[in-house]
């Protein structure tokens, strides 16, 4: 630092242009005779000089000193390590399946009687709606104790109401035999239906029926199980115009003793839309244009107000999501599953989506939401991604008290399996330990649920598959556009995998390949165990008798709310068994839900599955937890029956 | 200037005309290779024509960077032997445009109300309409119809493909000069293939043919890759992926079985045929890369529940230190995909540990999983993996705080779900060309009345 000149701050500028004068030393006679200003910069410079050689010695010593440290680091350098080669390991053969129990699953659809075709309009346009597909539903209208079967149809696309193909309402004989009595109910009227929800709305002790579709939806009022009468208009629950609803769901959201509603919309679709994207898949034709390039939607959520009618309230109720960026809604929602997930007593609703993130809507108790999908983990895939969500369902499938969702998914996505982790606000999926992962990349599911098809006490695991583009062989090999179900066994908790891949025998009505799309389960023959129903998109459904034979013992429980603090149909109602086994003490909760898997309802009735029990003793407690809060004991003195339980108000 | 520009672009990319389907479609039967054997085309007949374009030299994605308005394109030109041309994709038009209908290598990028980014306008880039850039060493198949006419009259028809670039569009330059500019930038030739087939019986007078750089088992693998990567993971030509790896196997070549199981690995089928495929891989003579096999074995086991076999593979690759890897360079603890995969492993394994008596082991592996996705974020700290996954072990850990902060993370660089829900369509339906072009698997037609059949003249030629 040069130091101030005397006399004052800052040192005296130099006229510009100017080159300082050094001071040198050297400098004999016949230099310029210097001024005492000529001294004042000169001893500047000497100053500078001096430190700057200072400066150069300080550097010269510091470089040596860095060379020798150097050098010595290279002199005493370790050695190199030991090269480090990467084991050569093919992967690990996949483990073979433990003994499954054989199953039979019979093809009675002819036998039974049913003859209804899902009727979806392709004729070469390739318009969304044709290859999504339609929904049914098995629920007691006439009140004879047996299930009948309600099919959704769609139609063709320039159908009249009075004269294209109808939705099929099939009575059940109690015997599993079915007559189609649609035209006789006042069912008879075509439009494009999707999904389907069943519930007694006005709690008269009829249920009745609600369909989506694309266009306006319909509710449509069973009266005394002698004929359905179309309430829409009254009810107003028939949605938006041009709207593409899916699936819905009847419950109690604000726990007043009737049901609402929660209607899920797809995309915002029209045909003129859709045609005017040039959507192939080989390059040439027309194909299935994805979800990816429709504008998402909002879900719409209807108040009952005791007696059918309906009030819209979805801003309300949270239904309105919008994305933050666009101000655009974001649902694009194809499967609902309505559950208590706080175990606070009312019921909250996990919102599949395709394509965009998963919904949780957390209830307050009164019928108001608020979406916690994504910081509880159930909104995305293990990668961060959304994903191609269908079906779905939800159950406590190791009998822990840990809730889990099924969610199925786009061809070459795993199935999601959401599991909770101790804490209602915190999910995983754990797929791929389930055991669900790999088998299920290789199809495209649509429906699915959990059920206990061998009575063993633990809930198996059935999906629905079936690709959207009949030609998809030809550029995947691993993909067919129809497709087998896929069947998983509960091996329960000592097994390294909960699901183990169930093979059916040959000629098996499981084997069947499919453009599976909606599903459904009930006792239709009332022996106990559950049959399936399996839907296609443009052809005729699958009904599959359950023919185990595995003599485990059951018990079937049939709720029945006063239609004051419970609804009539016991919807949000559990059933719980506690059962001492050898293994120690085994608790089944189960919960009245028909609405499952994809656009579908199953019946209302809580199938629990014994084993084999020495006798009722090891039974230790039989409760029925109800919606609002009373839990009601339940007397069981024998086996294989169905037990009627009505609500009985808390003393 | 423009002798250096083409110097410094030689060897980069390679053109190669690989083989023909007669019938036209892509389920149909493959000739291939073309050369040293070319098969006789029937007149009358249509054929899928099957070009192969593959980055030799570069060290990112064909083109990168200004990728929006790089214009790259294929330009197919079939003549007969008299000169006359018969089909043509990627010829110039007036004010020498490109033909719109031709196979470009860029990003065709939107904005949010679905126009596309023509004017360097990257501030308003939203989401793309395609990306048709080809990866490093990577190669990509485009398909063309030929129709060979029925009375064609000549003996020979030729075939050239060469792949075109010029620095800027037309529409671009317009926009800056005025519409009536034509587009005089040079346009240099990366690459040019050349096949002259025989028509009929005869023997073709006049052939010119070009001689394939690269040797039969490559030309078979360039074009597995570039079925593979159609349309993006898990859709793609898989059906004629495999059966070109088939071939590469065949030739006894370890990328062979590598690249089947990249393929069973695409299409979900990890419980058997990817198995049997990594086998095959690491037990071929001469062996498939140590560090890839295990890689795949690793996603493998993953996916079938093996994970404490999953979490060995990554972590081998992770601890190894070989000597073909000093030699190369390589250190695989900086690729962020490896560390997240190998965090996922963790935390499946975590998974495992269910209950209260399993709580202290359960922490562990969430630590160490953590610990593997932090890694990940010191390489990419925008990565939306390692954000989701840390927001949800921190969740699991108990540190709210920080499980909300990655959570904020992952929503901030997570791509848009709802992006193209309005952009797509609308982009779709305005542009018929691009809206060809943006499907997965794509027919140019060589034959489309409209086609331009301009050339540039003294286009500053060299490649191939």
């Amino acid at each position: 630092m040069k130091p101030d000149p005397p006399g004052g701050e800052g040192s005296e500028p130099q006229n510009p242009g100017e080159e300082p004068r050094a001071t040198d030393p050297e400098a004999g006679p016949g230099a310029e005779e210097a001024t005492p200003e000529d001294e004042l910069v000169a001893e500047d410079d000497a100053v500078i000089g001096r430190a700057f050689a200072r400066s150069l010695k300080v550097l010269a010593a510091l470089a040596a000193a860095a060379l020798i440290v150097v050098a010595l680091r290279y002199v005493f350098r370790a050695a190199p390590e030991e090269a480090r080669e990467i084991p050569v390991a093919a992967p690990r053969a996949v483990a073979a399946t433990p003994d499954v129990p054989a199953i039979a699953f019979t093809d009675i659809t002819a036998e039974a009687g049913i003859d209804f075709v899902h009727v979806n309009g392709a004729e070469g346009e390739a318009l969304l709606p044709e290859t999504m597909g339609a929904g049914a539903a098995f629920f007691d209208f006439d009140r004879d104790g047996d299930q009948d079967l309600l099919l959704v149809n769609s139609t063709t696309w320039n159908a009249r109401a009075d004269a294209g193909p109808t939705m099929a309402l099939y009575e059940n004989d109690g015997a599993g035999r079915f007559a189609d009595r649609t035209a006789s109910l006042g069912l008879a009227t075509s439009f494009y239906g999707t999904g389907v929800a069943v519930g007694d709305v006005d709690n008269d002790g009829w249920v009745d029926l609600f369909v989506s579709a694309v266009g306006p939806n319909r509710l449509f009022r069973n009266v005394e199980g002698g004929r359905f009468e179309d309430v829409t208009a009254s009810a107003g629950v028939a949605g938006a115009d041009t709207e593409w609803s899916s699936s819905s769901a009847f419950f109690d959201a604000d726990g007043d003793g009737d049901l609402d509603l929660l209607v899920g919309n797809y995309v915002r679709w029209s045909r003129e839309i859709d045609i005017e994207v040039g959507y192939q898949l080989t390059g040439v034709g027309r194909a299935y244009g994805p979800p990816l390039n429709y504008g998402g939607t909002t879900m719409d959520f209807y108040r009952n107000d005791g007696s059918g009618s309906f009030t819209d309230v979805s801003e309300e109720a949270g239904m309105h999501i919008l994305n933050p960026a666009t101000d655009t809604p974001v649902a694009k929602t194809l499967g609902l599953a309505p559950v208590d997930v706080e175990g606070d007593g009312d019921i909250d609703v996990l919102i599949a989506n395709d394509t965009v993130r998963n919904f949780l809507l957390v209830n307050d108790g009164s019928g108001v939401f608020t979406e916690e999908g994504g910081s509880y983990g159930l909104a995305y895939s293990r990668e961060g991604a959304a994903t191609g969500a269908m079906g779905a369902d939800a159950a406590d499938f190791r009998n822990d008290g840990e809730l889990g969702f099924a969610i199925a998914n786009f061809a070459n996505e795993m199935t999601s399996l959401y599991v909770s982790q101790g804490d209602p606000t915190l999910w995983s999926d754990e797929a791929i330990t389930a055991g669900i992962g790999a088998p299920s990349r290789r199809v495209l599911s649509f429906g699915l649920f959990f059920f206990d098809y061998d009575l063993d006490g633990r809930l198996d695991l059935l999906q629905v598959n079936g690709h959207l583009e009949d030609d998809i062989e030809v550029v995947e090999p691993s993909q067919q556009y129809r497709q087998a179900p896929q069947l998983f066994w509960n091996a329960g908790p000592d097994a390294p995998a909960t699901f183990v891949p169930v093979e059916p025998a040959p000629g098996d009505g499981l084997t069947r390949e499919l453009v599976g799309r909606g599903s459904s389960y009930a006792d239709i023959d009332g022996d106990g165990d559950l049959d399936v129903l399996l839907l296609q998109t443009g052809d005729r459904p699958l009904l599959l008798r359950n023919d185990q034979e595995t003599g485990h013992h059951w018990l079937r429980f049939l709720l029945r709310g006063d239609g004051e603090r419970v609804n009539r149909d016991g919807i949000g109602a559990w059933v719980e068994v506690e059962q001492r086994t050898a293994a120690g003490p085994v608790v089944q909760r189960r919960r009245v839900m028909p609405t499952r898997s994809y656009q579908s309802q199953v019946e209302p009735l809580v199938t629990i599955g014994l084993g084999a029990p020495a006798s009722v003793d090891e039974l230790e407690r039989v409760e029925v937890l109800w919606p609002d809060g009373a839990r009601q004991a339940v007397e069981v003195d024998s086996f294989n029956r169905v037990i009627e339980v009505d609500y009985e108000p808390p003393n | 200037m423009i002798e250096a520009h083409r110097e410094f672009n030689e060897g980069v990319v390679d053109v190669d005309i690989f083989g023909v389907k007669p019938g036209g479609g892509i389920e149909d039967e493959l000739i291939a290779p073309i050369r040293p054997e070319i098969p006789e085309l029937e007149p009358g007949e249509d054929y899928l024509l099957e070009v192969v374009v593959r980055t030799l030299a570069l060290g990112h994605h064909l083109t990168q960077g200004t990728a929006d308005s790089n214009q790259l394109w294929l330009d197919v030109a079939v003549r007969d032997d008299t000169g006359r041309l018969l089909g043509r994709s990627g010829g110039l038009g007036e004010g020498n445009r490109v033909d719109p209908w031709s196979h470009f290598i860029n990003v065709y990028m939107l904005d949010r109300e679905g126009a596309r980014i023509d004017r360097r306008n990257a501030e308003d880039i939203f989401v793309p309409l395609y990306d048709h850039q080809i990866p490093p060493g990577a190669g990509d198949v485009v398909h063309y119809r030929l129709a060979v006419p029925r009375a064609i009259g000549t003996t020979g028809l030729t075939v050239e493909a060469s792949l075109h670039y010029r620095k800027f569009d037309t529409k671009y330059l317009r926009h800056i000069y005025g519409e009536e500019t034509a587009n005089e930038l040079p346009i240099l030739d990366l690459a040019r293939d050349t096949v002259t087939f025989p028509v009929g019986p005869a023997e073709a007078s006049g052939a010119r043919v070009r001689q394939p750089v690269k040797p039969e088992w490559q030309r078979w693998n360039d074009y597995g890759i570039g079925l593979l990567r159609k349309g993006g993971t898990g859709r793609g030509e898989l059906r004629q992926a495999i059966e070109a790896f088939t071939h590469v196997e065949e030739l006894g070549r370890p990328d062979g079985p590598l690249n089947l199981a990249r393929v069973y690995l695409a299409q979900g089928t990890v419980t058997d045929d990817a198995i049997a495929a990594l086998e095959r891989a690491a037990t071929f003579e001469p062996p498939a890369p140590a560090w890839s096999v295990a890689w795949f074995s690793g996603l493998v086991n993953f996916q079938n529940g093996a994970v404490d076999e999953a979490i060995a593979n990554f972590r081998s690759i992770l601890e190894a230190d070989s000597e073909e890897m000093r030699r190369r360079g390589f250190d695989f603890s900086r690729d962020v995909r490896l560390q997240n995969q190998l965090g996922l492993a963790l935390f499946e394994r975590a998974k495992r540990e269910r209950g209260p008596a399993r709580a202290d082991a359960r922490a562990e592996r969430l630590h160490e999983a953590r610990e593997s996705f932090e890694r990940g974020l010191a390489i990419d700290p925008e990565n939306v993996t390692a954000h989701y996954n840390l927001g949800l072990i921190y969740s699991q850990l108990g540190d709210r705080e920080a499980s909300d902060r990655h959570q904020a993370l992952h929503a901030k660089y997570k791509p848009d779900d709802n992006a193209r829900d309005r952009a797509i369509a609308i982009a779709r339906r305005a542009d018929p060309a691009a809206d060809h072009a943006a499907e997965a698997i794509v027919i140019y037609d060589l034959h489309r009345p409209e086609r331009f059949e301009g050339d540039r003249a003294g286009v500053a030629g060299g490649g191939g």
